[in-house]
């Protein structure tokens, strides 16, 4: 199985393995399955439990590790991170991604030394693939934007069939570390990619309030038709009632 | 073990991540920011390796658990005892409190089962293979640290420069009887009338018979002055005490006229005694005490609990 192949997590790109009686078998796919889901329903909570899910079905199962790890990350439990990805390189030694993720981690916990020598260690292997990449951008976005911005697209050609959510996250970074402009040209392309994803709809519209957009709202609304009561969502939609002041300066000075 | 064989582990693979505990996300957050600030922060250290293969056999295990959870620590097992140790912290305060009345002694032993139950978890029992050795090995365990903490607490009380004790003195006036239990400080006292202090009294008293014990007592008479017991009352250089404030006890109203000159290390003390046919002479070994021998000056009463509060200065 190609990691990411059915992104499109409720349309027809996945097909399950079935039992006579039609039951879904409860392999490490189908795990995985419910945790790429989660995870772009922003449940990251959900999804770190189907991944761990998934690695008691079959514990050398990559893609399971990477996802515990990156959830870890998403819950701001970087130390967690950093432990859980020297547990995944006893089994997948030197694995460029696990050292990528390590680098994220310790940057986003203000660990800069650290990461940038995890990071350089990650891309000085052979094939690093596009999460040492995605790294790779974050760790030099703000001190060098425009060699940063250059690795997302070796990020995107390096991913395969991964590219929907390699974009996805790309935006992310750049909507992270205030490049509005440019995150928006990855986030806007995100709800075509997953229609059904709130997270895609969330992040668009943050970059949309940012930039001022009056779009930003429906993305907001979009993303609490697909998940009801979030309330980051309703955090973010009560922030778009700004007014026309807030709007109007937003619009222009938002995405500098 | 033919050609092509794949040596599989049989060891389970843990896949169930860390997670960070919700009181330490404030505490990291702030740390971030001192770090994004431009501080640098010293790193903690790691554990030394020696500390796993250390507490690999049962007694390492028993001696690190002297102190509950402290073989956990390291490996970082405690949050899997938390509540047994703060169990086993209630109990010893609760000793504490009711110290020392029966449900103390209850409360005493419950303590010590939780603190031999902590060793146990802490893996005390590893070397240990089959019921009655287990059992065995948990009942010297258990009379180990009974031992510990019967001759440490009062060590410990002593370091700290408290030492309790019985009263062996009733005296009205400051609501104290005999047999309520005190507490005195052993360190920066000065004794003086109408003080209440520690004190060890072997007497040869009631035709013979040895009388040893060790309590709280009342100071009536100081260095240097003559004191005299006489119509129920005592006289210092001939003036009478208050009756209230300084009692004499029964058995030394039976002496009619007794008097005595206090050597210049000497002071006159009163308690409570049982039995007949004292004279002078086992007045004067008991009552006379050289002031090496007080160890404690009493500043707390701690039972019974009605009564629980600082003892007052003398008048």
């Amino acid at each position: 199985m190609t990691r990411f192949s059915s992104l499109e997590f409720d349309d027809a790109g996945y097909q399950p393995e079935r039992r006579g009686s039609g039951e879904e078998i409860r392999n490490e796919e189908y795990f995985y399955q419910q945790a790429i889901r989660s995870f772009l329903h922003g449940e990251f909570e959900l999804a770190l439990r189907n991944y761990s899910r998934a690695l008691e079905a079959n514990s050398q199962f990559l893609a399971g590790w990477a996802g515990q790890v990156r959830m870890l990350i998403e819950l701001q439990e970087y130390k967690e991170a950093m432990m859980w990805s020297d547990k995944a390189m006893e089994l997948f030694p030197e694995h460029p991604e696990f050292l990528s993720y390590k680098a994220v981690a310790c940057f986003r916990d203000a660990r800069l030394g650290e990461a940038m020598a995890f990071s350089d260690n990650a891309i000085g292997k052979d094939n690093p693939g596009p999460w040492a990449w995605l790294a790779r951008t974050e760790l030099l976005i703000k001190n060098n934007r425009r060699i940063a911005e250059t690795c997302i697209p070796k990020a995107v050609s390096c991913a395969g069939q991964e590219a929907a959510l390699i974009r996805l996250e790309a935006g992310r970074i750049l909507l992270r570390y205030g490049l509005y402009t440019s995150s928006y040209e990855f986030l806007s392309a995100a709800p075509r990619d997953f229609p059904k994803s709130a997270i895609a709809w969330l992040e668009l519209g943050r970059c949309q309030r940012m930039l001022g957009y009056t779009q930003a709202k429906t993305s907001f609304q979009q993303c609490l038709l697909l998940r009801p009561d979030w309330r980051t969502a309703e955090r973010e939609l009560s922030k778009c009632e700004t007014g026309f002041l807030g709007n109007f300066f937003r619009r222009w000075f938002g995405g500098l | 073990m033919q050609c092509g064989t794949i040596l599989a582990s049989t060891t389970p693979i843990q896949v169930q991540p860390p997670r960070m505990q919700k009181w330490k996300k404030p505490i990291r957050g702030l740390l971030r920011s001192l770090r994004i600030g431009g501080m640098r922060l010293p790193v903690a250290p790691s554990m030394p390796q020696w500390v796993e293969p250390a507490l690999s056999s049962s007694a390492s295990v028993a001696f690190a658990s002297i102190i509950p959870g402290l073989a956990q620590l390291p490996r970082g097992q405690f949050r899997s005892i938390r509540w047994h140790w703060i169990a086993w912290l209630v109990l010893i305060l609760m000793t504490g409190f009711f110290w020392p009345t029966p449900p103390a002694t209850l409360f005493f032993s419950l303590a010590i089962s939780i603190h031999v139950w902590i060793a146990v978890r802490a893996g005390v029992l590893e070397d240990f293979q089959g019921f009655r050795y287990r059992m065995v090995f948990i009942s010297i365990l258990a009379g180990i640290y009974f031992l510990l903490y019967y001759h440490g607490c009062p060590l410990g009380l002593r370091i700290a420069g408290v030492r309790g004790g019985y009263s062996l003195v009733n005296l009205p006036a400051k609501n104290i009887e005999t047999g309520q239990y005190l507490f005195g400080r052993t360190r920066f006292f000065t004794l003086e009338r109408g003080d209440m202090a520690f004190t060890l009294l072997r007497a040869a008293v009631n035709h013979g018979y040895i009388v040893e014990s060790s309590g709280f007592v009342l100071i009536v008479g100081l260095p240097g002055e003559t004191l005299t017991v006489q119509n129920d009352l005592f006289y210092i250089n001939g003036t009478a005490l208050d009756a209230a404030q300084f009692p004499v006890p029964g058995w030394l109203m039976k002496l009619k006229n007794y008097t005595t000159i206090l050597g210049s290390d000497q002071y006159f003390i009163i308690a409570q005694l049982r039995g007949q046919g004292y004279n002078a002479g086992n007045v004067n070994e008991m009552c006379i005490v050289s002031s090496e021998n007080f160890q404690a000056e009493a500043f707390l009463q701690w039972q019974p609990l009605r009564n629980r509060g600082f003892i007052e200065s003398n008048p």
